[in-house]
């Protein structure tokens, strides 16, 4: 092996290590729903698992939780049972203390 | 009347957007979605740019050594012949091949309709096991020292796994290293003869193109599965000189293309950007007035082509070969940036530095093709 392809090799593992330390966040990462819960507001992207689910008038009410943090997603024309595991794009706001995402599009992951 | 210029307009654009080194059409397809145009007029347009795109792509892959996401294979067999003074034949055997896969698709198109939705979920089990033994076997086919390309190649392919960074990786593997390699070595370019003067017979061409059709169907429906891996397997199957192998990489990209729209239409799945585009229109189409377009545009696109195949060689002859190189470099350099960033140069560097180093090592360049096969094994396992 000569000194030009010696310097390649290190060229490449540096090249990797590199990108390794300045990955930039992938594009469609979802939200955690610590993250959501503690700025809740505007458009989200989350996923999680429902812990509980209750109804309303207007649709369902799933709660989703972790690490202690919990949110509620407020589902209209799609049917969930607790224990999915769904994705949620829509918009958070809070109300009577809680974190509430009104979902815009609700997916099972 | 009006469907048919649209396919025509689309036909000029996709060969506008073909010929300009390092352009995709993926880059402009969100355009397209805000045209208010009926679904038959979208179809026509899509369809048409799409196929034109695909056969006039191979130029500057071939000439300029400028890839796209898909033509990045074509470099290392289109160089080698443009290095012979055979740019010419190079790029009709690349259009004629193209051209054949279409002729043999209507015949395919019979069989998918039969047997596809009943073996796709079987194929899909299969395929991470056929790409382990790829690995394996493109390890054992090669130098001991490949191992080290492949592992570097693999470790690249799993950190950039979750980005779009196709053109960085494959442009830095095939058409920089190429290049810098080129430059150099301080390479010459011989005259290029301006004859259509093959190696091999039409019988072995259009057996080649038959092998990429038909790869193109077991695999082309798979997701992760690139046109480039389907053309590694190829290229492993039967024995293949420069021209051959060129043939099965330009063949099995229009192959691809075709197959992501029945892909659409038969099993609802997306395995282009100009399909995802058409499945937010689909309603039902037919396929056979798919297959009508995609027979139509490529007809068009393929004698366009072989009209422009000449003068384009003419007056690539004319330049000179190191400041081409230079140029293609600089705008090599220019175009990752727009599409992928810092990030993207970042990948670009590391990857050009593999197949620098693949060269120096005297292995295929091919092995740099695990920082696809490696990943797409992690995400189908």
């Amino acid at each position: 092996m000569n000194a030009l392809t010696v310097a390649c090799i290190i060229l490449a593992c540096s090249g990797l290590v590199l990108i390794y330390i300045f990955s930039p966040a992938p594009a469609d990462a979802k939200s955690s729903i610590a993250e959501v819960r503690r700025s809740c507001s505007g458009a989200v992207d989350l996923a999680g698992t429902i812990t509980r689910l209750s109804s309303s008038d207007n649709g369902l009410i799933a709660e989703l939780s972790e690490n202690k943090s919990k949110i509620l997603v407020f589902i209209r024309d799609f049917w969930v049972q607790e224990g999915d595991n769904i994705s949620v794009s829509g918009k958070a706001n809070k109300f009577s203390n809680q974190c509430w995402v009104f979902a815009d599009k609700v997916e099972f992951r | 009347m009006i469907d048919i210029l649209f396919c025509m307009a689309g036909i000029a654009l996709g060969l506008i957007l073909g010929l300009i080194p390092g352009l995709h059409i993926n880059n402009f397809m969100p355009a397209f979605a805000l045209l208010s145009l009926t679904n038959p007029q979208t179809f026509f347009l899509v369809i048409g740019m799409s196929m034109s795109f695909v056969f006039s792509s191979s130029f500057p892959s071939i000439l300029l050594g400028v890839p796209n996401e898909d033509t990045a294979l074509n470099i290392l067999p289109g160089h080698r012949l443009v290095l012979e003074g055979e740019a010419y034949s190079a790029i009709i055997v690349s259009l004629l091949s193209g051209f054949l896969v279409v002729i043999f698709t209507a015949p395919f198109l019979l069989l998918f309709l039969k047997f596809l939705p009943l073996f796709y979920p079987a194929i899909q089990e299969l395929v991470p096991y056929l790409l382990i033994a790829l690995l394996f076997f493109m390890f054992i086919s090669d130098k001991k020292r490949a191992i080290i390309v492949i592992i570097i190649s693999s470790a690249l392919g799993l950190l950039t796994i979750s980005y779009n960074l196709l053109l960085p990786l494959l442009t830095g593997f095939f058409g920089m290293s190429t290049l810098i390699f080129s430059l150099s070595n301080r390479t010459e370019v011989p005259p290029q003869v301006m004859r259509f003067k093959p190696k091999n017979s039409l019988a072995s061409l259009s057996m080649v193109s038959f092998m990429s059709c038909f790869l193109s169907s077991i695999f082309g429906f798979i997701p992760a599965i690139s046109s480039s891996i389907v053309s590694i397997i190829g290229s492993y199957i039967r024995k293949l000189d420069s021209e051959e192998f060129l043939a099965l990489t330009s063949g099995t990209n229009v192959a691809y293309m075709s197959y992501s729209f029945f892909a659409l239409l038969l099993i609802q799945k997306t395995r282009s950007g100009s399909a995802v585009l058409l499945s937010q229109i689909f309603e039902q189409e037919s396929i056979f007035f798919v297959l009508g377009i995609i027979l139509l545009s490529s007809a068009i696109a393929f004698l366009a082509c072989m009209r422009l195949a000449k003068s384009i060689v003419r007056l690539y002859s004319r330049l000179n070969y190191r400041k081409l190189c230079l140029f293609s470099i600089s705008f090599m350099v220019m175009i990752n940036f727009v599409f992928a960033g810092f990030f993207g140069l970042l990948v670009l560097a590391t990857a050009t530095s593999i197949g620098l180093l693949a060269n120096l090592l005297g292995t295929r360049r091919t092995s740099c093709m695990a920082c696809l096969i490696v990943p797409t094994i992690a995400v189908l396992l």
